[in-house]
């Protein structure tokens, strides 16, 4: 698949709301999964039904709010009524004022998706990434049951998920608590300083780990937050 | 052992809010162990310093090598504080400039000439240059993952850069010759310089030796074509050959550039080159605020003097051969295959099957709880200053640090 360069935000921004949408199923067992398709030129589709074009989901995607295109959506109204449950119930738990387990790992794995969209299609990130030969990248929050994970497939395909990862990771990133893991969701984590002040500790391979987060950091200023 | 860093932290937290990051490049909390190292060194003497918390550490990094005479060599402080005493930066250069350059073309085979600066990055950057005005040329040819500083054409980083910035720059794999040759077919009349580093010694990597046809092969091309060979010896010198890694590898590159161990901790770097690029160095700009510093250079001196004197390259050879034949005997007593890889004196710790380096990290852990500095993704050095008996101590820790590893893995 080709994303072309002035679509890979939205698209970034859509593949996060699938992934967060998997991650509310995932822990909620309610609910249904987002998932993205282009539809045209400008627009795409979130779960069947709900389609918003390129700009109006960016706007969504910040405010929490934007219209999708009608058509669609009074063509598919079952459907697209339960997309914007999904997106309701998504916002609702990334607003939540305390970083609850529901929030992190929704949030956690948001950002992962933009950082694979990116590490995938973005033309800078996939020169970084050129010689890597793969690997999984673990994120845990210590104490708790939140685990995510970033893999790179040898042809530089990045995907994100949950739970158990299925090969031995090439590099664990743990932040201390949920509160350490809210900054990083949020774009505060100072990657210089909190690991010396050992609010993350990372292991494995740092080369991979650094390429990863310089990646990250490009796709969180770039893909609109609403946090 | 508890190993006290209330005063690191404290430091480092104060850092944070007047300096991005606390502490930022290769001595970044990152890179290294960030809770196990100290993030503040208060003091150093031979190969021991102590941490702003009072822990004294028994250490194999040297300053990440610019300690080659041990810390705080009192010969060395003495020709620089006598320097001092009359003044370190002049409207004009001191005699000492003078004296360090002859001594350097003096001392280097291949050397007609010598400049100055401070950092290996401002003279490896003005060395392409003056390839690149001498052949008029534009490409320079660099090996995969090489460090050779911090400006834009090679840093190891991601950001602040554009297409331009390395658009004239080629790699190829060390050792891959035929990797190199497809580059020089491909690039005919346009290479000005080959920039190489004496042996491969990337970070997160084991070292690699030249292969025995690597620098007669680098040479001959360079050579035939008409460029301009440069070796960055800015790590290595003074660690392979008290005059130049070059001699260690017996090939005679056009420019050298040398300063980590140069000055012993005393800011300092030098290019020097045969003179038939001695026109092509006048062209090209070079000055810095400080760099005619004599304080630095009267060090240089000095540390070039006991070099000599002491055979030092070949004294830490030696001692490297025997810390590194003992660590590795160490591990495979637990059953690790541990290789110390490249020069003895500055090895890189190895553990087959470790690629992605947690075995390393564990292992470095588990030292620094004995307040014993290994660092997991750099080359280690050997100075001067370890005495045998130091080593046998390194030896010891590194072996109970062993020992907790294979209780943990076992675990």
């Amino acid at each position: 698949m080709i994303v072309k360069s002035h679509r890979l935000i939205p698209y970034a921004a859509a593949c996060s709301l699938e992934a967060s949408s998997a991650e509310v199923v995932n822990r909620t067992k309610v609910g249904k999964i987002l998932s993205v398709k282009f539809i045209d030129e400008i627009s795409i589709q979130l779960g069947g039904g709900l389609c918003f074009l390129d700009a109006k989901l960016l706007q969504a995607v910040k405010n929490g709010f934007a219209l999708p295109q009608y058509i669609p959506l009074l063509l598919n109204l079952k459907s697209s009524f339960h997309s914007v449950c999904m997106l309701l119930k998504i916002r609702s738990i990334l607003l939540q004022k305390n970083p609850t387990l529901n929030k992190i790992s929704v949030g956690l794995i948001a950002g992962l998706s933009a950082t694979a969209t990116f590490a995938t299609y973005h033309l800078q990130c996939q020169k970084l990434l050129e010689d890597e030969k793969g690997g999984v990248i673990l994120f845990k929050v210590a104490n708790t049951d939140i685990a995510s994970w970033l893999s790179i497939s040898c042809n530089k395909i990045c995907t994100v998920g949950t739970g158990v990862v299925s090969e031995a990771p090439s590099a664990i990133f743990t932040f201390k608590n949920l509160a350490v893991a809210e900054r990083a969701i949020s774009g505060r984590l100072d990657h210089l300083g909190d690991p010396g002040h050992g609010e993350v500790e990372i292991s494995g391979n740092l080369p991979l780990l650094d390429k990863i987060g310089y990646i990250s950091r490009l796709a969180q200023k770039s893909v609109p937050s609403i946090l | 052992m508890t190993v006290r860093r209330d005063k690191s932290d404290h430091l480092f937290s104060r850092a944070v809010d007047v300096i991005p990051g606390g502490i930022y490049g290769h001595v970044a909390p990152i890179a290294g162990m960030p809770r196990n190292f100290p993030h503040y060194i208060s003091s150093a003497s031979g190969c021991r310093f102590e941490d702003v918390d009072g822990n004294e550490w028994l250490d194999f990094m040297c300053g990440f090598g610019a300690i080659l005479h041990g810390y705080s060599n009192s010969e060395i402080d003495d020709a620089a504080n006598t320097q001092r005493s009359k003044g370190a930066i002049f409207n004009q250069p001191s005699p000492v400039m003078v004296e360090l350059a002859e001594l350097l073309t003096c001392k280097i085979d291949f050397a007609d000439w010598s400049v100055f600066a401070k950092n290996g990055s401002d003279l490896t950057t003005w060395a392409i240059r003056v390839a690149r005005e001498y052949t008029g040329r534009p490409y320079v040819i660099k090996a995969k993952e090489v460090y050779h500083g911090v400006d834009a054409w090679c840093d190891p980083g991601f950001g602040g850069r554009i297409k331009d910035d390395r658009s004239s720059i080629l790699e190829f794999a060390w050792n891959d010759l035929d990797e190199l040759h497809e580059l020089l077919d491909s690039h005919q009349d346009q290479v000005s310089s080959i920039i190489l580093t004496p042996y491969h010694h990337a970070a997160f990597a084991p070292s690699v030796l030249p292969a025995d046809d690597f620098w007669p092969n680098i040479e001959k091309k360079c050579n035939d074509l008409g460029i301009v060979l440069i070796l960055d010896d800015v790590r290595a010198g003074g660690r392979l050959h008290d005059y130049g890694s070059h001699r260690y590898f017996n090939f005679s590159p056009d420019l050298s550039i040398y300063s980590k161990a140069l000055g012993n901790g005393y800011a300092i770097s030098a290019c020097v080159g045969k003179e038939f690029l001695r026109n092509a160095s006048k062209e090209v700009f070079l000055t810095g605020s400080c760099w005619n510093d004599a304080v630095a250079m009267a060090a240089a001196l000095k540390s070039l003097e006991i070099s000599s004197s002491q055979r030092v390259a070949e004294s830490v050879l030696t001692k490297g051969d025997y810390f590194c034949q003992g660590l590795q005997n160490r591990a495979k007593k637990y059953g690790f295959p541990l290789c110390m890889t490249g020069p003895s004196s500055m090895p890189y710790p190895w553990f087959e099957g470790d690629e992605n380096l947690f075995r390393i990290q564990k292992f470095c852990e588990f030292a620094a709880k004995r307040c014993l500095y290994f660092h997991p993704h750099h080359n280690w050095f050997i100075s001067n200053a370890h005495q045998y008996s130091d080593l046998d101590q390194a030896l010891e820790l590194a072996d109970e640090a062993m020992k907790d590893l294979s209780e943990f893995e076992r675990t």
